[in-house]
């Protein structure tokens, strides 16, 4: 038994990469490419070779990041042209040695590959994506009330409750890039999640928004939102179960 | 167009889709067997015997009507994907209903003046 746990080795493999940047400088409101080349192991990601550049070759390199682990979403950029998150994508697992980086698409840039998220959270904000009751006092003042629910209501919108909120589906999204109002993916999703949700019975108030101009309609299907998205959230689905209840007129199943 | 739901614009739009399928293949099975033939005047599938049939009529009217609607409503939104703004929106709005007021005018003046010849 001990032998065999003494066997067991984590095998760490070396290698450069040459990692373009997309930078963008606020003072010139323009862009341009910086090349780095760094030493990364098969067990770092991109957000580590990124700070190791910035900690040893250029301190001026702006990276947004948090927890490092793909819960915060905010190392959200574009890798080698698809949006994921630095701290989830490995170098080794990306099949080149000339990684390109950008900064996240149909988002106003700050510095690098820092962009502007405010544009994402109000329109996350305008679906009204918390509980809503009929009756509020009953729902903030009698505390001790509770809202039931079973676990196949909870399956009902339980994956579109993994949203990170990090913008990959946001950058990913060709009507967001025609259309600035467009609510987008994840703003969408999020609107379903709490439509979906038994407690809940904001989903009237919660319309004039999502069948708008710049509601569900604006979706195309291109589902290239559900394809990036790092935390397997489907929004295209969430959309399109949204235009279901439109036309229908039957509210998300609860 | 804002105080209609913008669902009820789609369903109509998917709607007068499925219409469209039915009344240009109805439309488009008059041209059958001869092209030549179906757009003379006379003859046994010509245009007079076309006009004097009252369910290809009727089928020629809702195609007027359910085309208007759907390229109307398609070019709305292709409009307001490509550019955005206040006064743009409105002038959209407005733009596309006087176009689409005035083939439907214009396209039911013909085919009832057509229908007063036979
Ligand atoms: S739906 Fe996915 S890609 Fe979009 S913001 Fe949420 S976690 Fe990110
Ligand atoms: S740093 Fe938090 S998700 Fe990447």
């Amino acid at each position: 038994m001990s032998s065999a746990k003494a066997d067991i080795k984590i095998e760490i493999k070396r290698r450069v990469f040459t990692f373009r940047v997309k930078r963008y400088d606020p003072k010139t409101n323009g862009y341009k490419w910086s090349e780095y080349k760094v030493e990364v192991t098969n067990r770092q990601t991109v957000l580590d070779a990124l700070l190791k550049i910035k900690a040893t070759q250029d301190a001026t390199l702006a990276v947004r990041y948090s927890c490092r682990m793909g819960t915060c979403g905010s190392c959200a950029m574009v890798i080698n042209g698809t949006p994921r998150l630095a701290c989830e994508t490995k170098p080794f697992e990306l099949g080149t040695d000339v990684i390109t980086v950008e900064p996240l698409s149909n988002l106003k840039p700050i510095k690098d590959l820092v962009t502007d998220m405010d544009d994402f959270f109000e329109k996350h904000k305008s679906v009204d994506p918390w509980l809503i009751r009929k009756d509020e006092k009953e729902q903030f003042e009698k505390l001790d009330t509770y809202y039931p629910q079973t676990e196949e209501q909870l399956l009902n919108y339980l994956e579109f409750s993994y949203c990170i909120k990090c913008g990959a589906c946001y950058a990913a999204c060709p009507m967001v890039f025609l259309n600035k109002n467009y609510l987008g993916p994840q703003a969408l999703a999020a609107a379903y999640r709490w439509s979906a949700d038994n407690r809940d019975e904001g989903y009237v108030l919660r319309l004039k928004v999502i069948d708008s101009d710049n509601g569900v309609w604006s979706c195309h299907y291109s589902g290239t939102c559900s394809k990036v998205c790092p935390k397997g959230v489907d929004p295209a689905l969430a959309i399109n179960l949204l235009k279901k209840s439109l036309l229908t007129g039957k509210p998300p199943a609860r | 167009m804002g105080m209609v739901a913008k669902s009820t614009l789609m369903k109509w739009h998917y709607i007068t889709g499925l219409i469209l399928v039915v009344v240009v293949g109805i439309h488009l099975a008059f041209r059958w067997p001869s092209y030549e033939a179906s757009i003379e005047w006379a003859g046994p599938h010509g245009v007079y015997e076309q006009l004097m049939n009252t369910g290809y009529m009727a089928a020629i009217f809702i195609l007027l009507y359910a085309a208007t609607y759907h390229a109307m409503n398609g070019l709305r939104t292709l409009l307001l994907e490509l550019h955005q703004g206040r006064y743009w929106n409105v002038a959209v709005d407005v733009v596309i209903i006087i176009v689409g007021v005035f083939i439907v005018i214009v396209g039911t003046v013909a085919l009832v003046g057509a229908l007063s010849v036979i």
